[in-house]
Protein backbone atom coordinates (compact mmCIF):
# COMPACT_ATOMS: atom_id res chain seq x y z
CA UNK A 1 0.00 0.00 0.00
CA UNK A 2 1.71 3.36 -1.15
CA UNK A 3 -0.30 6.55 -0.01
CA UNK A 4 1.16 10.22 -1.15
CA UNK A 5 0.11 12.06 2.10
CA UNK A 6 0.86 15.54 0.18
CA UNK A 7 -0.93 16.47 -3.03
CA UNK A 8 -3.08 19.41 -4.38
CA UNK A 9 -5.92 19.29 -6.33
CA UNK A 10 -4.16 21.90 -8.42
CA UNK A 11 -5.44 25.15 -10.15
CA UNK A 12 -4.84 23.91 -13.60
CA UNK A 13 -6.27 20.88 -12.99
CA UNK A 14 -9.63 22.17 -11.45
CA UNK A 15 -10.02 25.02 -14.14
CA UNK A 16 -9.85 21.78 -16.82
CA UNK A 17 -11.54 18.86 -14.83
CA UNK A 18 -13.73 20.14 -12.26
CA UNK A 19 -14.48 17.76 -9.97
CA UNK A 20 -13.20 14.63 -12.29
CA UNK A 21 -9.60 13.28 -10.65
CA UNK A 22 -9.97 10.53 -13.94
CA UNK A 23 -6.85 11.66 -15.29
CA UNK A 24 -4.79 12.59 -12.29
CA UNK A 25 -4.67 9.16 -10.96
CA UNK A 26 -3.45 7.84 -13.79
CA UNK A 27 -0.48 9.52 -12.94
CA UNK A 28 -0.18 7.63 -9.83
CA UNK A 29 -1.24 4.95 -11.75
CA UNK A 30 1.67 5.35 -13.66
CA UNK A 31 3.63 5.07 -10.38
CA UNK A 32 1.92 2.25 -8.17
CA UNK A 33 0.55 4.75 -5.70
CA UNK A 34 -2.54 3.45 -4.34
CA UNK A 35 -4.04 6.56 -2.44
CA UNK A 36 -3.26 9.97 -2.12
CA UNK A 37 -4.10 13.10 0.37
CA UNK A 38 -5.95 15.53 -1.52
CA UNK A 39 -5.37 19.06 -0.49
CA UNK A 40 -6.84 22.15 -2.09
CA UNK A 41 -4.61 24.68 -4.19
CA UNK A 42 -7.19 27.56 -5.10
CA UNK A 43 -8.43 27.27 -1.45
CA UNK A 44 -4.97 28.39 -0.20
CA UNK A 45 -5.45 31.93 -2.09
CA UNK A 46 -6.70 34.73 -0.46
CA UNK A 47 -9.68 35.71 -2.56
CA UNK A 48 -10.49 32.04 -2.55
CA UNK A 49 -14.08 30.74 -1.64
CA UNK A 50 -13.21 28.06 1.35
CA UNK A 51 -15.96 26.43 2.18
CA UNK A 52 -16.49 26.28 -1.95
CA UNK A 53 -13.12 24.99 -2.31
CA UNK A 54 -13.38 22.58 0.24
CA UNK A 55 -16.89 21.34 -0.98
CA UNK A 56 -14.37 20.74 -4.17
CA UNK A 57 -12.14 18.79 -2.97
CA UNK A 58 -14.39 16.76 -1.38
CA UNK A 59 -16.48 16.09 -4.54
CA UNK A 60 -12.96 15.12 -6.11
CA UNK A 61 -12.22 12.42 -3.42
CA UNK A 62 -15.56 11.23 -3.62
CA UNK A 63 -15.66 10.32 -7.66
CA UNK A 64 -11.68 8.79 -6.76
CA UNK A 65 -13.33 5.16 -6.36
CA UNK A 66 -11.89 5.69 -2.74
CA UNK A 67 -8.82 6.42 -4.07
CA UNK A 68 -8.51 10.34 -2.56
CA UNK A 69 -9.18 10.78 0.86
CA UNK A 70 -9.92 14.99 1.83
CA UNK A 71 -7.97 17.63 3.76
CA UNK A 72 -9.88 20.42 5.09
CA UNK A 73 -8.15 24.27 4.46
CA UNK A 74 -9.32 27.41 6.24
CA UNK A 75 -8.37 31.02 6.47
CA UNK A 76 -7.81 31.50 9.89
CA UNK A 77 -7.33 35.85 9.49
CA UNK A 78 -11.01 34.72 8.58
CA UNK A 79 -11.93 34.46 12.34
CA UNK A 80 -14.75 32.77 13.77
CA UNK A 81 -16.03 31.68 10.23
CA UNK A 82 -13.23 29.46 9.78
CA UNK A 83 -13.45 28.00 12.71
CA UNK A 84 -17.36 26.86 11.88
CA UNK A 85 -16.14 26.15 8.64
CA UNK A 86 -13.46 23.29 9.96
CA UNK A 87 -16.26 21.74 12.31
CA UNK A 88 -18.29 21.52 8.96
CA UNK A 89 -15.41 19.88 7.11
CA UNK A 90 -14.66 17.28 9.82
CA UNK A 91 -18.37 16.86 10.73
CA UNK A 92 -20.37 17.01 7.66
CA UNK A 93 -17.35 16.61 5.12
CA UNK A 94 -15.54 13.78 6.97
CA UNK A 95 -12.51 15.36 5.85
CA UNK A 96 -9.10 13.55 7.78
CA UNK A 97 -6.62 16.93 9.02
CA UNK A 98 -6.57 20.44 8.51
CA UNK A 99 -4.26 21.31 5.86
CA UNK A 100 -2.56 24.99 6.37
CA UNK A 101 0.30 26.72 4.71
CA UNK A 102 1.15 30.44 6.21
CA UNK A 103 3.38 31.58 3.94
CA UNK A 104 1.07 31.11 1.26
CA UNK A 105 -1.85 32.62 2.84
CA UNK A 106 -0.14 35.11 4.61
CA UNK A 107 -0.74 34.54 8.63
CA UNK A 108 0.95 33.72 11.30
CA UNK A 109 1.18 30.29 13.15
CA UNK A 110 0.79 33.02 16.66
CA UNK A 111 -2.92 33.82 17.28
CA UNK A 112 -5.67 33.37 18.93
CA UNK A 113 -7.82 31.66 15.99
CA UNK A 114 -4.77 29.60 14.95
CA UNK A 115 -4.81 28.82 18.70
CA UNK A 116 -8.69 27.64 18.39
CA UNK A 117 -8.01 25.62 15.54
CA UNK A 118 -4.90 23.16 17.46
CA UNK A 119 -7.70 22.60 20.24
CA UNK A 120 -10.29 21.92 17.69
CA UNK A 121 -7.85 19.38 15.65
CA UNK A 122 -6.94 17.70 19.24
CA UNK A 123 -10.63 17.81 19.81
CA UNK A 124 -11.26 16.16 17.13
CA UNK A 125 -8.07 13.70 16.72
CA UNK A 126 -7.18 15.07 13.15
CA UNK A 127 -3.90 16.15 12.56
CA UNK A 128 -2.68 19.14 11.16
CA UNK A 129 -0.73 19.55 7.98
CA UNK A 130 1.54 22.58 7.49
CA UNK A 131 3.36 23.93 4.91
CA UNK A 132 7.29 24.23 6.52
CA UNK A 133 10.66 24.80 5.53
CA UNK A 134 9.78 28.59 4.64
CA UNK A 135 10.51 31.79 6.68
CA UNK A 136 8.91 33.50 7.73
CA UNK A 137 5.80 31.91 8.87
CA UNK A 138 6.46 28.40 7.88
CA UNK A 139 9.39 27.17 10.19
CA UNK A 140 9.63 23.78 11.45
CA UNK A 141 10.73 25.63 14.77
CA UNK A 142 6.91 27.85 14.52
CA UNK A 143 5.04 24.31 13.47
CA UNK A 144 7.56 22.81 16.24
CA UNK A 145 6.39 25.56 19.21
CA UNK A 146 2.88 24.48 18.33
CA UNK A 147 3.39 21.28 18.97
CA UNK A 148 5.26 22.04 22.23
CA UNK A 149 2.11 24.62 22.92
CA UNK A 150 -0.67 21.93 21.80
CA UNK A 151 0.40 18.36 23.04
CA UNK A 152 -2.68 16.75 22.84
CA UNK A 153 -2.56 17.84 19.05
CA UNK A 154 -1.19 15.86 16.13
CA UNK A 155 1.07 18.14 13.95
CA UNK A 156 2.79 17.20 10.70
CA UNK A 157 5.35 18.64 9.20
CA UNK A 158 4.31 18.53 5.16
CA UNK A 159 7.89 19.15 4.08
CA UNK A 160 9.73 18.35 7.00
CA UNK A 161 12.30 21.18 6.83
CA UNK A 162 12.49 21.42 3.18
CA UNK A 163 16.32 22.14 1.69
CA UNK A 164 17.37 24.68 4.49
CA UNK A 165 15.71 23.81 7.36
CA UNK A 166 15.65 19.90 7.69
CA UNK A 167 17.77 20.16 10.91
CA UNK A 168 15.33 21.95 12.37
CA UNK A 169 12.80 19.42 11.70
CA UNK A 170 14.97 17.00 12.77
CA UNK A 171 15.44 18.48 16.01
CA UNK A 172 11.74 19.20 16.98
CA UNK A 173 10.72 15.64 15.30
CA UNK A 174 13.01 14.30 18.30
CA UNK A 175 11.51 16.25 20.99
CA UNK A 176 7.61 16.35 20.07
CA UNK A 177 6.02 13.50 20.10
CA UNK A 178 3.00 14.48 18.72
CA UNK A 179 4.85 15.83 15.62
CA UNK A 180 5.15 14.33 12.28
CA UNK A 181 6.77 14.53 9.12
CA UNK A 182 6.14 14.11 5.45
CA UNK A 183 9.03 13.45 3.82
CA UNK A 184 8.67 15.97 0.67
CA UNK A 185 11.38 18.33 0.62
CA UNK A 186 14.72 17.52 1.74
CA UNK A 187 17.34 16.49 -0.13
CA UNK A 188 18.78 12.97 -0.12
CA UNK A 189 21.46 13.59 2.71
CA UNK A 190 18.37 15.20 4.53
CA UNK A 191 15.81 12.58 4.49
CA UNK A 192 18.69 9.93 4.77
CA UNK A 193 19.25 11.33 8.26
CA UNK A 194 15.23 12.09 9.07
CA UNK A 195 14.74 7.99 8.41
CA UNK A 196 17.72 6.85 10.06
CA UNK A 197 17.16 9.10 13.51
CA UNK A 198 13.28 9.83 13.49
CA UNK A 199 10.67 7.34 14.90
CA UNK A 200 9.66 5.55 11.96
CA UNK A 201 6.22 5.74 13.33
CA UNK A 202 6.20 9.14 12.81
CA UNK A 203 7.48 9.42 9.04
CA UNK A 204 5.22 9.53 5.78
CA UNK A 205 6.12 10.08 2.53
CA UNK A 206 4.83 12.41 -0.51
CA UNK A 207 5.41 14.69 -3.66
CA UNK A 208 3.46 17.62 -3.82
CA UNK A 209 1.85 16.49 -6.71
CA UNK A 210 -1.15 18.71 -8.55
CA UNK A 211 0.41 22.06 -8.34
CA UNK A 212 0.85 22.27 -11.67
CA UNK A 213 0.56 20.17 -14.28
CA UNK A 214 4.44 18.31 -14.53
CA UNK A 215 5.14 14.64 -13.04
CA UNK A 216 6.84 15.34 -9.21
CA UNK A 217 6.08 11.79 -8.17
CA UNK A 218 8.35 9.87 -10.39
CA UNK A 219 11.09 11.82 -9.02
CA UNK A 220 10.33 11.88 -5.33
CA UNK A 221 8.88 8.59 -5.37
CA UNK A 222 12.73 7.19 -6.86
CA UNK A 223 14.14 9.37 -4.29
CA UNK A 224 12.62 7.00 -1.11
CA UNK A 225 13.06 4.10 -3.03
CA UNK A 226 16.75 4.65 -3.07
CA UNK A 227 17.20 5.55 0.69
CA UNK A 228 18.15 2.48 2.64
CA UNK A 229 16.02 1.22 5.50
CA UNK A 230 14.81 -1.53 6.49
CA UNK A 231 11.22 -2.92 4.85
CA UNK A 232 9.32 -3.15 8.03
CA UNK A 233 10.60 0.53 8.06
CA UNK A 234 9.74 1.20 4.40
CA UNK A 235 6.17 -0.05 4.46
CA UNK A 236 4.92 2.47 7.74
CA UNK A 237 6.57 5.49 5.63
CA UNK A 238 5.17 4.67 2.53
CA UNK A 239 1.61 3.80 3.73
CA UNK A 240 1.09 1.85 7.26
CA UNK A 241 1.48 5.11 8.97
CA UNK A 242 -0.77 7.09 7.01
CA UNK A 243 -3.30 4.79 7.62
CA UNK A 244 -3.15 5.14 11.49
CA UNK A 245 -2.23 8.74 11.67
CA UNK A 246 -5.71 9.55 9.47
CA UNK A 247 -7.31 6.96 10.55
CA UNK A 248 -8.36 5.86 7.03
CA UNK A 249 -10.64 2.33 6.42
CA UNK A 250 -8.72 0.61 4.10
CA UNK B 1 31.01 15.48 -23.02
CA UNK B 2 29.15 15.28 -19.70
CA UNK B 3 30.44 17.85 -16.89
CA UNK B 4 28.40 17.79 -13.13
CA UNK B 5 28.70 21.57 -12.39
CA UNK B 6 28.64 20.63 -8.61
CA UNK B 7 29.83 18.48 -6.15
CA UNK B 8 31.36 18.94 -2.87
CA UNK B 9 34.63 16.55 -2.08
CA UNK B 10 35.25 16.97 2.35
CA UNK B 11 36.42 14.57 5.29
CA UNK B 12 33.08 15.20 7.18
CA UNK B 13 31.26 12.36 8.63
CA UNK B 14 28.18 12.39 7.32
CA UNK B 15 28.64 14.58 3.72
CA UNK B 16 32.22 13.24 3.22
CA UNK B 17 33.27 12.38 -0.46
CA UNK B 18 36.53 11.55 -1.60
CA UNK B 19 37.90 11.83 -5.17
CA UNK B 20 38.09 7.84 -5.55
CA UNK B 21 34.10 7.83 -4.66
CA UNK B 22 33.50 10.47 -6.71
CA UNK B 23 35.27 9.27 -9.66
CA UNK B 24 33.28 5.18 -9.32
CA UNK B 25 30.14 7.46 -9.00
CA UNK B 26 30.70 9.62 -11.99
CA UNK B 27 31.78 5.81 -14.15
CA UNK B 28 28.55 4.67 -12.94
CA UNK B 29 26.47 7.54 -14.33
CA UNK B 30 28.46 7.91 -17.40
CA UNK B 31 29.29 11.47 -16.73
CA UNK B 32 33.18 12.39 -17.85
CA UNK B 33 33.87 14.91 -15.39
CA UNK B 34 32.62 16.94 -12.43
CA UNK B 35 33.55 20.22 -10.83
CA UNK B 36 34.61 19.84 -6.98
CA UNK B 37 34.36 22.28 -4.41
CA UNK B 38 35.01 21.96 -0.31
CA UNK B 39 32.03 21.20 1.73
CA UNK B 40 29.98 23.10 4.02
CA UNK B 41 32.71 23.57 6.86
CA UNK B 42 35.27 24.30 4.77
CA UNK B 43 33.37 26.87 2.86
CA UNK B 44 32.38 28.60 6.17
CA UNK B 45 35.84 28.14 7.47
CA UNK B 46 39.24 26.83 7.16
CA UNK B 47 38.78 28.42 3.30
CA UNK B 48 42.39 27.69 2.69
CA UNK B 49 42.56 24.33 3.55
CA UNK B 50 39.48 23.46 2.29
CA UNK B 51 40.65 24.51 -1.36
CA UNK B 52 44.16 22.79 -0.70
CA UNK B 53 42.19 19.40 -0.19
CA UNK B 54 39.93 19.85 -3.27
CA UNK B 55 43.45 21.07 -5.30
CA UNK B 56 45.36 17.65 -3.99
CA UNK B 57 41.69 15.58 -4.64
CA UNK B 58 41.54 16.48 -7.84
CA UNK B 59 45.41 15.81 -9.23
CA UNK B 60 44.48 12.10 -8.39
CA UNK B 61 42.06 12.17 -11.38
CA UNK B 62 42.97 15.49 -13.30
CA UNK B 63 41.00 13.99 -16.17
CA UNK B 64 37.36 13.52 -14.36
CA UNK B 65 37.56 16.07 -11.25
CA UNK B 66 38.41 19.65 -12.09
CA UNK B 67 38.80 22.38 -8.99
CA UNK B 68 36.60 24.71 -7.64
CA UNK B 69 37.74 26.89 -4.59
CA UNK B 70 35.77 29.01 -1.85
CA UNK B 71 36.44 31.89 0.39
CA UNK B 72 34.50 33.54 2.84
CA UNK B 73 34.56 37.37 2.07
CA UNK B 74 34.92 38.39 5.90
CA UNK B 75 38.31 37.38 5.87
CA UNK B 76 38.66 40.87 4.03
CA UNK B 77 42.17 41.05 2.60
CA UNK B 78 43.22 37.46 3.62
CA UNK B 79 40.17 35.92 1.25
CA UNK B 80 41.91 37.94 -1.50
CA UNK B 81 45.21 36.27 -0.78
CA UNK B 82 43.80 32.93 -0.88
CA UNK B 83 41.70 33.60 -3.98
CA UNK B 84 44.76 34.33 -5.44
CA UNK B 85 46.34 31.67 -4.27
CA UNK B 86 43.98 29.13 -5.28
CA UNK B 87 43.38 30.46 -8.83
CA UNK B 88 47.16 30.20 -9.40
CA UNK B 89 47.12 26.61 -8.12
CA UNK B 90 44.85 25.60 -10.85
CA UNK B 91 41.02 26.53 -9.52
CA UNK B 92 38.97 27.21 -12.30
CA UNK B 93 35.95 28.21 -10.37
CA UNK B 94 35.06 30.49 -7.34
CA UNK B 95 32.29 29.16 -4.97
CA UNK B 96 30.30 31.43 -3.15
CA UNK B 97 28.08 30.45 -0.28
CA UNK B 98 26.23 33.65 1.20
CA UNK B 99 24.10 31.68 3.01
CA UNK B 100 26.72 29.79 4.63
CA UNK B 101 29.50 32.78 4.63
CA UNK B 102 26.63 34.75 5.48
CA UNK B 103 26.97 38.01 3.70
CA UNK B 104 24.99 39.19 0.48
CA UNK B 105 26.03 38.99 -3.10
CA UNK B 106 24.92 42.16 -3.89
CA UNK B 107 26.91 43.80 -0.94
CA UNK B 108 29.78 45.91 -1.80
CA UNK B 109 31.55 42.89 0.37
CA UNK B 110 32.09 41.04 -1.95
CA UNK B 111 33.43 43.14 -4.50
CA UNK B 112 36.87 42.51 -4.38
CA UNK B 113 36.48 38.43 -4.95
CA UNK B 114 34.47 39.43 -7.77
CA UNK B 115 36.89 41.46 -8.71
CA UNK B 116 39.67 38.93 -8.68
CA UNK B 117 37.38 36.67 -10.17
CA UNK B 118 37.19 38.81 -13.31
CA UNK B 119 40.65 39.42 -13.87
CA UNK B 120 41.18 35.62 -14.30
CA UNK B 121 38.46 35.30 -16.43
CA UNK B 122 36.78 32.92 -13.79
CA UNK B 123 33.27 31.86 -13.46
CA UNK B 124 31.69 32.38 -10.01
CA UNK B 125 28.79 29.46 -9.07
CA UNK B 126 26.55 31.43 -6.30
CA UNK B 127 24.68 29.45 -3.92
CA UNK B 128 20.58 30.51 -4.41
CA UNK B 129 17.50 29.40 -2.42
CA UNK B 130 18.29 30.23 1.60
CA UNK B 131 15.78 32.80 2.58
CA UNK B 132 17.48 35.87 3.79
CA UNK B 133 20.94 35.43 1.56
CA UNK B 134 19.82 33.21 -1.84
CA UNK B 135 17.30 35.19 -3.75
CA UNK B 136 18.01 34.97 -7.78
CA UNK B 137 17.28 38.74 -7.49
CA UNK B 138 20.47 39.30 -5.19
CA UNK B 139 22.55 37.47 -7.60
CA UNK B 140 21.04 39.42 -10.61
CA UNK B 141 21.37 42.97 -9.25
CA UNK B 142 25.50 41.53 -8.34
CA UNK B 143 25.71 40.07 -11.77
CA UNK B 144 24.39 43.19 -13.17
CA UNK B 145 27.39 45.35 -11.62
CA UNK B 146 30.15 42.90 -12.93
CA UNK B 147 28.51 41.68 -16.61
CA UNK B 148 32.02 40.57 -17.82
CA UNK B 149 31.72 37.91 -15.07
CA UNK B 150 30.00 34.54 -15.84
CA UNK B 151 27.93 33.78 -13.02
CA UNK B 152 26.52 30.19 -11.85
CA UNK B 153 22.64 30.84 -10.02
CA UNK B 154 23.49 27.37 -7.74
CA UNK B 155 20.19 25.29 -7.11
CA UNK B 156 18.20 27.66 -9.24
CA UNK B 157 16.66 29.21 -6.05
CA UNK B 158 15.31 26.22 -5.10
CA UNK B 159 13.15 25.81 -2.91
CA UNK B 160 10.89 28.72 -2.49
CA UNK B 161 12.30 31.03 -5.13
CA UNK B 162 11.34 28.84 -8.16
CA UNK B 163 9.11 31.42 -9.52
CA UNK B 164 11.62 34.25 -9.21
CA UNK B 165 13.58 32.34 -12.04
CA UNK B 166 12.12 32.46 -15.25
CA UNK B 167 11.76 36.55 -14.69
CA UNK B 168 15.40 37.70 -13.08
CA UNK B 169 17.02 35.03 -15.42
CA UNK B 170 16.36 36.86 -18.39
CA UNK B 171 17.56 40.19 -17.00
CA UNK B 172 21.50 39.52 -16.92
CA UNK B 173 23.18 37.53 -19.49
CA UNK B 174 25.77 36.66 -17.91
CA UNK B 175 23.94 34.36 -15.57
CA UNK B 176 23.53 30.53 -15.95
CA UNK B 177 20.81 28.99 -13.83
CA UNK B 178 22.21 25.30 -12.47
CA UNK B 179 19.48 22.73 -11.82
CA UNK B 180 20.82 20.90 -8.52
CA UNK B 181 17.72 20.96 -6.17
CA UNK B 182 15.19 22.27 -8.43
CA UNK B 183 14.17 18.95 -9.31
CA UNK B 184 14.00 18.43 -13.01
CA UNK B 185 10.40 19.31 -13.87
CA UNK B 186 10.71 22.81 -12.39
CA UNK B 187 14.06 22.68 -13.99
CA UNK B 188 12.96 22.65 -17.08
CA UNK B 189 10.56 25.40 -17.13
CA UNK B 190 13.41 27.63 -16.07
CA UNK B 191 14.69 26.72 -19.17
CA UNK B 192 11.92 27.06 -20.96
CA UNK B 193 11.61 30.68 -19.60
CA UNK B 194 15.55 31.43 -19.70
CA UNK B 195 17.15 29.62 -23.02
CA UNK B 196 18.80 26.05 -23.21
CA UNK B 197 21.93 27.94 -23.43
CA UNK B 198 22.39 28.91 -19.86
CA UNK B 199 21.58 25.64 -18.32
CA UNK B 200 23.82 24.02 -16.36
CA UNK B 201 23.79 20.41 -15.12
CA UNK B 202 25.00 19.74 -11.41
CA UNK B 203 24.11 17.02 -8.98
CA UNK B 204 24.88 18.94 -5.65
CA UNK B 205 26.27 15.25 -4.42
CA UNK B 206 27.28 14.22 -2.36
CA UNK B 207 23.92 15.32 -0.41
CA UNK B 208 22.04 14.01 -3.46
CA UNK B 209 23.21 11.10 -4.93
CA UNK B 210 25.10 11.72 -8.21
CA UNK B 211 23.81 8.94 -9.98
CA UNK B 212 20.02 9.47 -9.39
CA UNK B 213 20.21 13.01 -9.82
CA UNK B 214 21.72 11.66 -13.62
CA UNK B 215 19.40 9.29 -14.19
CA UNK B 216 16.64 11.45 -13.46
CA UNK B 217 17.38 14.32 -15.01
CA UNK B 218 18.57 12.97 -18.30
CA UNK B 219 14.72 10.90 -18.41
CA UNK B 220 13.27 14.28 -18.06
CA UNK B 221 15.25 16.23 -20.48
CA UNK B 222 15.99 14.39 -23.39
CA UNK B 223 19.82 14.28 -24.74
CA UNK B 224 18.58 15.63 -28.22
CA UNK B 225 17.10 18.72 -27.45
CA UNK B 226 19.32 19.18 -23.58
CA UNK B 227 22.74 18.16 -24.54
CA UNK B 228 24.29 21.31 -23.80
CA UNK B 229 23.07 21.91 -20.50
CA UNK B 230 24.69 18.17 -19.61
CA UNK B 231 28.18 20.08 -20.76
CA UNK B 232 28.74 21.83 -23.43
CA UNK B 233 27.30 25.04 -21.35
CA UNK B 234 29.81 24.35 -18.76
CA UNK B 235 32.78 23.50 -20.85
CA UNK B 236 32.02 26.90 -22.18
CA UNK B 237 32.33 28.82 -19.06
CA UNK B 238 35.76 27.03 -17.62
CA UNK B 239 36.94 26.89 -21.29
CA UNK B 240 37.39 23.04 -21.68
CA UNK B 241 37.39 20.80 -24.61
CA UNK B 242 34.10 20.22 -25.10
CA UNK B 243 34.26 17.32 -27.13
Amino acid sequence: MIIDTHTHWGIVWEDKYGTDPSEWLKVCDRHGVDMSALMTHRGLTINSDMKRCNDIVRETCDRSGGRLFPLATVHPDFGEPSLREFERCVNDLDMRGLKLHPWIQGFSTSGTVMDELCRLCGAFNVPMIFHDGTPCYSMPSQIGGLALRFPDTKFVLGHAGLLELWRSALSFLKRCPNLYAILCGPHFAGMTAIVKKIDENKLMWGTDFGFGWSDSIEYRKGLIDIIAMHDSKRTKIMGDNAVRIFKLKI
Amino acid sequence: MKIDCYVTLSREKDTGLRAGDLVHELDLAGVDKAVAAPGEREMAVYNQTGNNFILSESRKYPDRIIPACTVNPWYGGKAEEILHYAFKHGAVMLVLHPTIQGFLINDDLAIPLLTIAQHYKRPVYVHTGGHLYGSPWQLIDCAMRFPDVKFIMGHAGATDFWNDVPYAGKFAPNVYIEGSYARPFTFMAHLDAVGIDRGIMGSAAPKNSLVYEWEQYQRYMPDDTYSSVFGANLAGLLGINKE
